[in-house]
């Protein structure tokens, strides 16, 4: 009777852990958001470093890597000569526009030109970067404990 | 190397020797030609072509799109050199611009609306500066100026000299490669090179912290004899080159040996000069 019982919290433990695993899953997307727009905004600050002291080619500073995930596609692709590859799934249509906008400019004036234009897209970035932020966060958490509560729903089904 | 061109532009010179272009000119709406051989000829889809009817026409487009590749994808790290009036792509292939210049509070801004490119290939030869090494080097070492008109073959040259004086001695060598052609092949083991930098800069600086026994640089002009005089002065010999079209035209009291080409990499005078 005791196995019994450790058996049945054991597998109402499995169905919680898995159910609190979905709702992570489910919020994967809104991590994703947050993850390209920190990289993009720290682009952007290296990318105004160089251009104020050694101004190496853009492609050598985007070569030096430490890009993960959709963002990395993107800066692969730009660097390919194939426009950077935005992801459709992860952006909201003006925020495609900023972003493609963004890697069109990338490179193509002098330094005081490109010091201009991207000091102005800094603020675009940062608030791109809060809401994405803010908005993982959310959902993240909202997600965790539907996730919990739908596991202990399964448990008391379940058992 | 020239991979910066348009794709319709490179797979023409792909047609072609690439050991015998010297020279791409690149007009927009006006026929390609190349300099193939010692000779310009017009440039077609195939190849070589008889008239200009048969060459290839590159559209202003073109040209912006082989400027912009040829600078890395990325202006701002070329924007001095464009100022100047050039490009140097990848290989030391330098590329002359024609365009509009834009001024502010006196200075050049920038250059826009370019509708021509001058590519300038660089080949090396090995063993091209033995005539002058022997001349001017070989049992001391002697300010020499190379002058010819345009395309002779004189940065060619003194890019070997500088892989003679590395094989052959234990000098430091100290490159001045203002345009980033000296350094596009073997310039040695005992070369130092300082690149895209001015000649008074580089000379002061590398004089200062690099102990040169040689000074080598190209395109001398105007205030830059000023720079090498010091240089010479100060016990440092120097190799450079000039356009000037007679030994008699040299300065006055800076180099030892005149070398007058005519035609590629030909040397035509090699001569002493007193003081």
């Amino acid at each position: 009777m005791q196995t019994a019982m450790w058996l049945k919290l054991g597998v109402a433990g499995l169905v919680v852990a898995f159910c609190t695993l979905l709702g992570y899953l489910a919020a994967a997307k809104y991590r994703a958001r947050r993850a390209y727009f920190d990289q993009l905004y720290a682009l952007n600050e290296r990318f105004l470093s160089e251009l104020a002291y050694s101004r190496r080619p853009v492609s050598e500073l985007l070569q030096e890597g430490g890009f993960r995930g959709e963002f990395a596609e993107t800066v692969t692709a730009f660097c390919a000569r194939k426009g950077a590859a935005i992801p459709e799934r992860l952006l909201s249509e003006r925020e495609r526009a900023v972003v493609s906008d963004y890697f069109s400019m990338l490179g193509r004036g002098d330094a005081r030109s490109q010091t201009g234009y991207f000091t102005a897209k800094r603020q675009d970035l940062a608030a791109f970067r809060a809401d994405s932020a803010a908005e993982a966060k959310k959902r993240g958490e909202l997600y965790l404990r539907l996730g919990v509560l739908a596991g202990l729903a399964a448990v008391i089904l379940i058992l | 190397m020239l991979e910066f061109l348009p794709p319709r532009l490179r797979q023409a010179v792909r047609h072609i020797n690439g050991n015998l272009l010297y020279e791409l000119r690149i007009r927009a709406d006006k026929p390609l030609l190349a300099n193939y051989g010692g000779s310009f000829r017009f440039l077609g889809a195939a190849g070589i072509a008889p008239s200009a009817d048969g060459a290839l026409y590159p559209t202003a487009q073109e040209v912006a799109d082989a400027l912009f590749a040829a600078s890395g994808h990325c202006v701002y790290a070329v924007e001095d050199q464009i100022r100047r009036g050039f490009v140097t792509a990848e290989g030391g292939v330098r590329i002359g611009i024609a365009g509009t210049y834009v001024y502010e509070k006196g200075q050049v801004l920038s250059v826009r609306a370019v509708t021509s490119l001058c590519v300038r290939i660089p080949h090396e030869i090995r063993g091209c500066a033995e005539t002058v090494y022997e001349a001017c080097l070989s049992d001391a070492l002697r300010p020499t100026l190379l002058i010819s008109p345009p395309g002779c073959g004189k940065t060619t040259l003194l890019r070997d000299l500088c892989r003679l004086l590395g094989e052959r001695t234990l000098y430091n060598v100290l490159v001045c490669d203002e345009r980033g052609e000296i350094a596009a092949g073997e310039v040695g083991a005992q070369s130092d090179v300082i690149r895209f930098c001015d000649k008074k800069t580089a000379f002061s600086s590398g004089i200062r912290a690099l102990r040169p026994d040689v000074i080598v640089t190209d395109e001398l002009y105007g205030e830059d004899f000023a720079a090498v005089r010091r240089a010479v002065r100060s016990g440092v010999c120097v190799l450079a080159s000039a356009h000037l079209a007679d030994c008699s035209d040299v300065p006055q009291g800076i180099f030892s040996c005149c070398v007058l080409l005519d035609g590629i990499g030909q040397v035509r005078e090699c001569k002493r000069l007193c003081g």
